[in-house]
């Protein structure tokens, strides 16, 4: 029978405001920029089809607003998420000290998910302040991959949203092979005690 | 319902001009390989033009046009084919409807019983179609395809059009997946190219099949892999019995399943190019042996095949319909005396005949020999080859996946297209200084930008009960709004006495984010602020004798300390013994207003009202603005507005038990808290004065003390709690407020006063 996708996840784009969300969801899911900013007040989502070694996964992509005033009802949406992309700006150090603070907000409000950490508006050296060094440490020691990208210029865009679907993907056939053991657990258990009854 | 109903439903889909000429009800589609709800086909005619559309109805019969969308529409060009077939096993019911334009395929199963008027009419549109000189444009097509600008598409010249706003959102995934069988068929062109096969035929039936493929099997060029597929003749060996082999065909066509891995089998008419070859076993009749080999020994083999059996019956489409035979230049194939090429000479000395032949299904191929082979001579029958030049249609993968993820991309874009999208003119609304009773109102605009309809609704954040706060009124606060189209939300903000308190002691403000959202779409956070401006309404009796000066000139901070104090406050030096405000509008209408007609029963004026307010706020030394009533109306409104009622809720029951018994009543006053005490007390004064003026004024106590029972022994905020506790009604319990208040209007109660 036919079937539109064998897996439908769930991603959450957070950061501080003006780094850039909406519009890495924007080059993702539509292939286009827009220059002017326009500030998100609220949530938005964008849905995008892929393949990847033939399991189709359709992605539903939640952009949040960046504000601190809407931080307590945002926090509300990353339930049932299944992967998260925290973005910072490279031009901005306040926003990369604050990933801190989101992947705190991450802890509390999600159970186990996958993360992705993003520095955006990668594409002016001379405007770049949060250096790859520094960035990419600070990753490692979180032990979350890093992004460097441009919504603007298209750069890593596609590779950052496939590699954290392919991880998101990974962890769920993971969990469903360790369900299928526990499952055959269950299953032995019976049979034991079956024969356990019969003994008496 | 009747066909003509349904047509004329169908009819409305359409312009004025787009004439529904017939219409097939009931039509499944079978290929591309869909989702199998059934289908309605039309042809429309408009001017010279006519094409087939086939439309999907979201219920059978359609009640309406707008049940029906329009999936596909086939202009019947040039190129437009049709091919009808019956359905094996089912012959007298069902048939098979194959529409072809250009390369594209479309195989639809219908049902007989419907399809008489709408088969005569597709032909005849074929044959307008044909005969036509006319160049044909098919323009007015171009409406129904919304897409016709994405220049990558050449949507009309593929011929087959996708009707867009089909491909639907949200799980509805045969739909969705349908589009894409359609998108991958349209692009076709684009990932297939042709590659030419040379294809070998041949047949032999030397009654030792082995022996005949293993020579054929050493023949084939050993680079290659081949696969010997089943041999199969026709055995109805008799003369007249071609019949029977008419029957063994159909048989045959209808019985044949070619299996496939996770696939349903195919059968032999769903290939693209059919061979059959074999000894068919189809003679030669009404002519005797004698003449055909004489007309044969001079060669005269077109007149002999006149009286070919399997000519006769392929003419008459008994038997392979639709398939094609070279033609035959080679001499009868059967039979022959074994090891010569001289007719059967045995005591059956049967007429030769053509049994051993080739035919071949399909486009693109090309026969480039048909022969026999008759120095080929061990068996009865003689071989019969052919050679043929086929083209086959070849995916390559690589452009196939190119495509494929650019049909996906497509559809996505569409799919986040049909996401309900809206606009809001504001986000942050502020109502600006907000005061005490005082209803404001402002409004804000969501637009229904997106291609679908929007329903909205204002929703309730995570843990709390209502999508906003008790002094906001959003209206509406759902709705739907169709594509194109505002709907204005009027959002009001009035504090009253249940929010003001709160307001006062710090426990709220006029701040609140509302959520706005969109079924299947995005949520707007609309933010609402407001400065609410102090007033002694709401204000707690303790804090009110506190304050020496207007309640406008209190910074906040001060006012919410003293709230959070109020329960500790005790009279000194500095202290009212009643808070001003009350006294104010006591002594104004003690003065000027105890003889006034109706007074405390005419209701004031809201604007003199809120005049009061200002001036009790700001302390104004003009004399006090508005009428008596509305200076009434202002105390009754104050009174019922302080933090605390008069009489503490922890009392009421306690009150309500005792309003029989004066003695007891006025015990529980004695525990009231100091400052409710003395204006419980005082107001009593009052009254029995004012009563003094009934005949003036039209008081009476029993009536006063309803008045005022409601307002001392406010009601319990859970009010029903306080029924089911105590289980009697509210009627009856106002009966007891009444006469608990009126022991106090009606016996002199000075001894409480000097008791203090």
């Amino acid at each position: 029978m036919a079937r539109e996708f064998d897996h439908l996840f769930k991603l959450l784009i957070i950061g501080d405001s003006g780094v850039g969300k909406s519009c890495l969801l924007l080059r993702f899911a539509d292939n286009t920029f827009s220059g002017s900013y326009i500030t998100t007040i609220g949530v938005d989502f964008k849905i995008r089809t892929l393949e990847i070694n033939g399991v189709r996964v359709k992605l539903q992509i939640w952009d949040t607003a960046g504000q601190e005033r809407f931080r307590t009802i945002t926090s509300t949406y990353y339930r049932g998420t299944h992967g998260v992309i925290v973005v910072y700006d490279v031009t901005n150090g306040e926003s990369f000290a604050n990933v801190k603070r989101w992947l705190h907000e991450i802890e509390q409000n999600c159970d186990v998910v996958n993360k992705v950490l993003v520095g955006n508006k990668n594409d002016c050296p001379s405007r770049k302040v949060v250096v790859t060094e520094d960035a990419q440490r600070f990753a490692n020691q979180m032990n979350i991959p890093l992004f460097e990208t441009s919504a603007k210029e298209n750069i890593n865009v596609e590779e950052m949203f496939l590699t954290i679907t392919k991880m998101v993907l990974r962890s769920k056939l993971e969990m469903k092979e360790r369900q299928n053991v526990t499952s055959n657990q269950t299953v032995n258990l019976r049979n034991s005690h079956r024969t356990k009854k019969k003994c008496c | 319902m009747s066909l003509e109903i349904i047509k004329s439903i169908v009819q409305e889909k359409f312009a004025v001009s787009e004439k529904v000429t017939a219409i097939l009800p009931q039509a499944k589609v079978l290929y591309p390989e869909w989702e199998k709800k059934e289908r309605f086909l039309a042809i429309v005619e408009n001017g010279e033009e006519k094409a087939v559309f086939c439309l999907f109805s979201s219920c059978f019969p359609p009640k309406t046009f707008s049940d029906l969308s329009i999936e596909i529409i086939l202009p019947i060009d040039k190129h437009f084919k049709c091919e009808i077939d019956n359905k094996p096993n089912d012959s007298d019911a069902v048939l098979y409807l194959n529409l072809l334009s250009r390369n594209n395929k479309l195989q639809f199963e219908i049902r007989m019983i419907h399809s008489n008027n709408f088969v005569d009419e597709l032909f005849h549109a074929m044959e307008t179609s044909n005969k036509s000189n006319t160049s044909q444009e098919f323009s007015w097509l171009q409406k129904y395809n919304v897409n016709k600008k994405d220049e990558d598409d050449q949507l009309y010249s593929s011929s087959i059009i996708l009707a867009r706003q089909n491909v639907t959102i949200n799980g509805r995934a045969p739909e969705r997946e349908s589009k894409i069988k359609i998108e991958m068929l349209m692009k076709e062109s684009q990932y297939i190219y042709t590659k030419t096969f040379s294809i070998f035929t041949a047949t032999w039936n030397t009654g030792r099949e082995d022996e005949w493929s293993d020579a054929v099997l050493a023949g084939v060029d050993n680079r290659d892999t081949y696969v010997k597929v089943g041999q199969v003749r026709l055995v109805a060996a008799h003369v007249e019995e071609y019949e029977r082999r008419n029957q063994d065909y159909r048989d045959i066509c209808s019985r044949t399943q070619f299996s496939r891995p996770y696939q349903p089998p195919r059968g032999i008419k769903d290939h693209d190019q059919i061979y059959w070859l074999g000894d068919l076993n189809y003679r030669i009749t009404e002519r005797d042996p004698a003449t055909v080999k004489k007309l044969l020994d001079e060669n005269n083999i077109a007149s002999v095949l006149e009286w070919d059996q399997l000519k006769r019956q392929h003419t008459l489409k008994q038997v392979f319909a639709g398939y094609s035979e070279g033609i035959i230049t080679f001499k009868p194939t059967y039979k022959y005396d074994p090891g010569t090429d001289n007719w059967d000479s045995s005591e059956k000395n049967r007429a030769p005949a053509w049994c051993d032949r080739i035919f071949w299904k399909g486009e693109n191929i090309t026969q480039l020999a048909y022969r026999s082979h008759p120095s080929l001579n061990i068996s009865d029958h003689k071989p019969v080859s052919a050679t043929f030049h086929s083209e086959i249609k070849i995916i390559d993968q690589e452009k196939y996946r190119k495509v494929y993820e650019d049909v996906i991309k497509k559809l996505d874009k569409i799919e986040n297209e049909l996401i309900p999208q809206v606009m809001v003119d504001q986000t942050e609304i502020d109502f600006g200084t907000v005061k005490y009773l005082e209803l404001q109102i402002r409004t804000m605009t969501i637009a229904n930008t997106g291609q679908v309809r929007v329903d909205f609704e204002f929703i309730n954040k995570l843990d709390e009960t209502s999508f906003c706060k008790e002094w906001l009124i959003v209206e509406p606060y759902k709705k739907s709004i169709n594509p194109g189209e505002k709907c204005d939300i009027q959002l009001k903000m009035l504090v009253n006495k249940n929010s003001a308190p709160k307001m006062n002691s710090g426990s709220d403000q006029l701040y609140d984010i509302l959520v706005l959202h969109v079924y299947r779409g995005k949520d707007i956070f609309i933010t609402v602020t407001g400065n609410y401006e102090k007033s002694c309404f709401g204000t707690s009796i303790e804090v009110l004798v506190n304050l020496n000066v207007p309640i406008k000139e209190v910074s906040f901070v001060k006012l919410i300390e003293l709230e959070s104090k109020r329960d500790q406050c005790v009279s000194n030096s500095s202290t009212y013994a009643i808070p001003k405000e009350i006294w104010h509008l006591v002594d104004h209408i003690y003065l000027h207003g105890l003889k006034e007609p109706s007074l405390f029963d005419q209701p004031g004026l809201h604007s003199e009202v809120l005049l009061i307010r200002d001036w009790l706020d700001s302390g104004s030394i003009d004399p006090i603005p508005g009428s008596i009533h509305s200076v009434a109306e202002a105390l009754l409104l104050l009174l019922a507005s302080t933090a605390d009622p008069i009489i503490p809720y922890n009392l009421q029951l306690v009150c309500l038990s005792a309003s029989s018994n004066y003695l007891q009543c006025k015990q529980i006053v004695m525990q009231l808290p100091e400052f409710r005490r003395n204006v419980f007390l005082y107001l009593c004064q009052f009254l029995q004065e004012a009563l003094q003026y009934s005949s003036e004024n039209g008081l009476d106590a029993k009536s006063l003390s309803a008045l005022f029972g409601s307002i001392f022994l406010r009601d319990i905020p859970n009010q029903t709690q306080m029924e089911t506790m105590t289980r009697i009604s509210k009627q009856t319990i106002d009966k007891k407020k009444a006469h608990f208040v009126y022991h106090f209007l009606v016996n002199d109660h000075s001894d409480l006063i000097f008791s203090k």
